[in-house]
């Protein structure tokens, strides 16, 4: 192992979450140890696509409504359209022959890389750890991602 | 140079073809060579890149109408 990268997934975009994992996986192919934090709406990255109309309250069941999918349905941060955008955009990069997310989830996984998650969101989405795709390693707080990041020589907030 | 390992990652782009040779780079003892065959251009530049922080020695590239073959030797 030639060092770490620590990553922050603070976004549920297609578009960010292809660069994180592109990074990630070059990162984690080149011998670095790879911690990958999902935070925020991050989490719906690594959440079950079956996941619907999970948790109590209106809120958390809107939330989970309008995010859901999982890692394979991913809006774009511009140009989404009601959905359409992703759709073109998800097929324009087959036809590139560029990865998709769940195909670079799955290598990042192959390569050895740790997915985290932030406790807050889960409380605020009202999710279990059973509502989270099972390649998460584990459930962290803030201080978890600072030690983690201080021993880091490549630190990402994406 | 007869290489210990045909990696073809024709038609793949970034990150997929240093993804595989990393991964195929597992497979292989120290001091063995891979060759690696890509289109993606990038990889001129990524594969010397990859080699320079993993340790492994850069032996040489080849170009014919937009394919590319490199040869890496694994490090010992």
């Amino acid at each position: 192992m030639s060092g770490k990268a620590s990553i922050v997934v603070f976004s549920n975009e297609l578009d960010r979450a292809c660069s994180a994992f592109t990074i990630a996986n070059a990162a984690a192919a080149s011998g670095m140890e790879v911690t990958m934090f999902f935070s925020c709406w991050g989490v719906n990255v690594v959440r079950r696509k079956e996941a619907r109309w999970v948790g109590s309250g209106l809120f958390p069941r809107f939330l989970s409504f309008f995010t859901r999918g999982g890692a394979g349905k991913l809006p774009l941060s511009k140009f989404n359209l009601l959905g359409l955008g992703g759709f073109l955009m998800r097929r324009r990069m087959k036809a590139q022959n560029i990865q998709s997310v769940p195909e670079m989830m799955a290598d990042a996984r192959d390569l050895g890389v740790k997915f985290l998650v932030c406790d807050n969101p889960m409380a605020i989405m009202d999710l279990k750890r059973e509502d989270l795709i099972d390649e998460v390693d584990d459930i962290v707080g803030a201080a978890y991602y600072i030690n983690e990041a201080s021993g880091s020589e490549i630190t990402l907030y994406i | 140079m007869t290489p210990d390992l045909v990696l073809d990652c024709s038609g793949m782009r970034c990150p997929r073809p240093i993804v595989e040779m990393a991964k195929a780079m597992r497979r292989m003892g120290p001091g063995q060579v891979l060759e690696l065959l890509v289109t993606d251009p990038v990889a001129k530049k990524d594969v010397p890149a990859w080699c320079q922080k993993t340790g492994n020695e850069f032996l040489d590239e080849e170009e014919t109408s937009g394919h590319f073959k490199f040869h890496v030797r694994k490090q010992g």
